[in-house]
């Protein structure tokens, strides 16, 4: 057998422009690369000379499918340069925020982008056509996680209520009540999406993955917690650069991500599910079981279960959030701007969100280094494709393609946030 | 969002801090004073759950998005999407990712698209954060108000 190339040059249904390149030769996948070329987008240079307090709105500007991510992890980086930890109700308020992301942007990713594969159709569109009431769930699940953000972040996209130290405006007990109403209808439509998503036909598919994700002691982490995995990591935030590392590859305008020892490890769904199970409430952990998941799941095309059971939790922990709100004293603590270093990471829906910023004095931004999920699972879309497309080649090259497509919409990229700008030294001598 | 309460929709789609996409919230700006009671103006992100549900539960929908279709900076087109797709569905038509066509789309393939669903798109020149609307959009947006009225009132008897 001679040689044979897959390409897709123009991948749908992803956020952002990518295309792929898959090489067989005599039988054996040669080479797997996802090419990105959406144009860089400068974030990190632009944010240098503005003030400290400024990061979280830039940064939320990144991604409109996860803009809360973007804001947390640069408001925990700012909060960790200038010393000071919000508690308490403020703390809830953020969790509470950042569930209302997950609900709506894995509801989006479950109905709309990844649902039409398992299914056979080209888009959620035609998908609509067959299954009408299916797809009215998903907008309406994720007109919930909508809702949240409204309410807490000012508008549904690109929230503007989040600052360093906190929020501008709290919102009242009164005005989270109806959001607890809007929540319990969508634990149920989560609750079904578990359930139809473990009856969509799964391809045979277990990778030996390097699990990477947050962990906190007391809660199924998402905003804060030290860097673990499952061949032994344990790092504090603040370490991040001296494990993990970013490297340029000529074919795209994404930095890949690497750990110094391992090579490539898998951020995300799968990642935060195998590694904190035993944190999800017991609601998500039924519903998991009953879907037949294990308290592990390495099984990449099952991530659009993991992902339904994740709406769950944080459905049920929304509403815990809401069920135990006290308004708190003041909407933020005040923070005084030091020359200083600071780190923050976040769960992102996709996965680790990683920021780091250095400030002078007056708390202008000398310095912003941000590595989106994307970044880091690049190098491990490319290795799920090498190691699952040699036990296809017998699939007509339709479904082998349309297999391609699927393998990196399981990781739901958003190629929009994994863009860095490269910096471009010229020497003259 | 502004008031939606109306059975038709004025739907001004985009981020008024990216550049030219503030061109439909900036023309419901121009039409609030304009419009009869019995019409509401909107802003929208282009949020695809949310713009569905805007479109589905009226009676006509008008709708305003800065677009790429390789056209000069500024220039306008006026689609009727109430019988057929809008042209480039799943290319880069809207400056949304998964935004208008698919939103008029899924309502179609619900079946709950308005009877009257008109799309007026402007061809963008920058959707740069920060940067506001460029000269020829500019110069266009007064243009665009008056084709939404026209069209009211040509379809509607509004206006």
């Amino acid at each position: 057998m001679g040689r044979k190339t897959i390409k897709v040059d123009y991948l749908a249904r992803v956020e952002g422009e990518g295309a792929l390149n898959v090489t067989i030769r005599d039988g054996q996948v040669s080479k797997a690369e996802l090419r990105i070329f959406e144009p860089p987008r400068f974030f990190e240079a632009f944010l240098r000379g503005r003030d400290y307090a400024e990061a979280p709105d830039v940064t939320a500007r990144i991604c409109g499918i996860c803009p809360v991510a973007y804001q947390m992890s640069a408001v925990h980086a700012m909060e960790n340069a200038l010393g000071i930890e919000v508690e308490g109700q403020l703390r809830a308020l953020r969790r509470l925020l950042y569930c209302g992301e997950w609900i709506e942007s894995h509801a989006l990713h479950i109905y709309m982008l990844h649902a039409p594969d398992f299914l056979g159709y080209a888009g959620a569109v035609d998908m609509a056509r067959d299954y009408p009431d299916i797809v009215k769930r998903g907008l309406s699940l994720k007109k919930a996680g909508n809702a949240i953000m409204a309410l807490l972040g000012g508008r549904e996209i690109h929230p503007i209520n989040v600052r360093v130290g906190g929020f501008y405006r709290t919102p009242t007990r009164k005005e989270l009540e109806p959001l607890a109403e809007t929540l319990k209808q969508a634990r149920e439509n989560a609750l079904a999406t578990v359930r139809w998503t473990a009856g969509l036909e799964m391809p045979e598919a277990e990778r030996d993955y390097h699990l990477v994700a947050l962990h906190h002691p007391g809660e199924y982490a998402m905003n804060v917690g030290r860097i673990v995995s499952n061949r032994g990591l344990d790092i504090a935030v603040a370490d991040y650069n001296r494990h993990f590392v970013e490297s340029h590859v000529q074919r795209s305008t994404a930095l890949h991500s690497h750990l110094r020892e391992h090579d490539c490890y898998l951020v995300g769904p799968l990642a935060r599910y195998s590694l904190n199970h035993g944190q999800l409430s017991s609601l998500a952990r039924e519903t998991a079981k009953e879907a037949g998941l294990g308290v592990t799941c390495t099984n990449p095309f099952q991530s659009i279960v993991v992902r339904s059971v994740e709406v769950v939790y944080a459905c049920d922990e929304a509403l815990r959030i809401i069920d135990e709100y006290r308004e708190p004293e003041r909407p933020f603590e005040l923070a005084e701007p030091k020359a200083s270093e600071g780190f923050g990471c976040t769960e992102a829906p996709r996965g680790l969100l990683f920021h780091r910023y250095r400030l002078d004095a007056s708390g202008g931004i000398l310095e912003a280094q941000i590595v989106p999920p994307t970044a880091q699972n690049q190098p491990s879309i490319e290795a799920d494709l090498k190691d699952l497309v040699g036990g296809w080649l017998d699939l007509p090259a339709d479904t082998l393609r349309e297999r391609c497509e699927q393998t990196i919409r399981n990781y739901d990229p958003c190629i929009s946030c994994a863009t860095h700008f490269l910096k471009l030294d010229v020497r003259h001598e | 969002m502004s008031d939606v309460s109306g059975p038709i929709r004025v739907i001004g789609i985009g981020n008024r801090d990216r550049g030219d996409d503030a061109l439909g919230p900036l023309v419901v700006d121009a039409l609030r004073d304009r419009l009869p009671a019995t019409v509401s103006a909107v802003e929208h992100s282009g949020e695809v759950a949310g713009l569905v549900d805007l479109i589905s539960d009226a009676k006509a929908v008008y709708l305003v998005d800065a677009a790429v279709m390789g056209l000069e900076p500024g220039s306008f087109r006026e689609f009727d999407a109430s019988t057929s797709p809008l042209p480039a569905l799943g290319g880069a038509f809207s400056s949304h990712a998964l935004g208008l066509s698919e939103a008029i789309e899924l309502a179609r393939a619900l079946d709950a698209l308005p009877s009257v669903c008109r799309v007026f798109a402007v061809e963008a020149a920058s959707f740069e954060a920060g940067e506001g609307l460029s000269h020829p959009l500019g110069d266009t947006l007064p243009r665009v108000a008056q084709a939404v009225i026209d069209s009211l009132r040509q379809e509607s008897g509004h206006a």
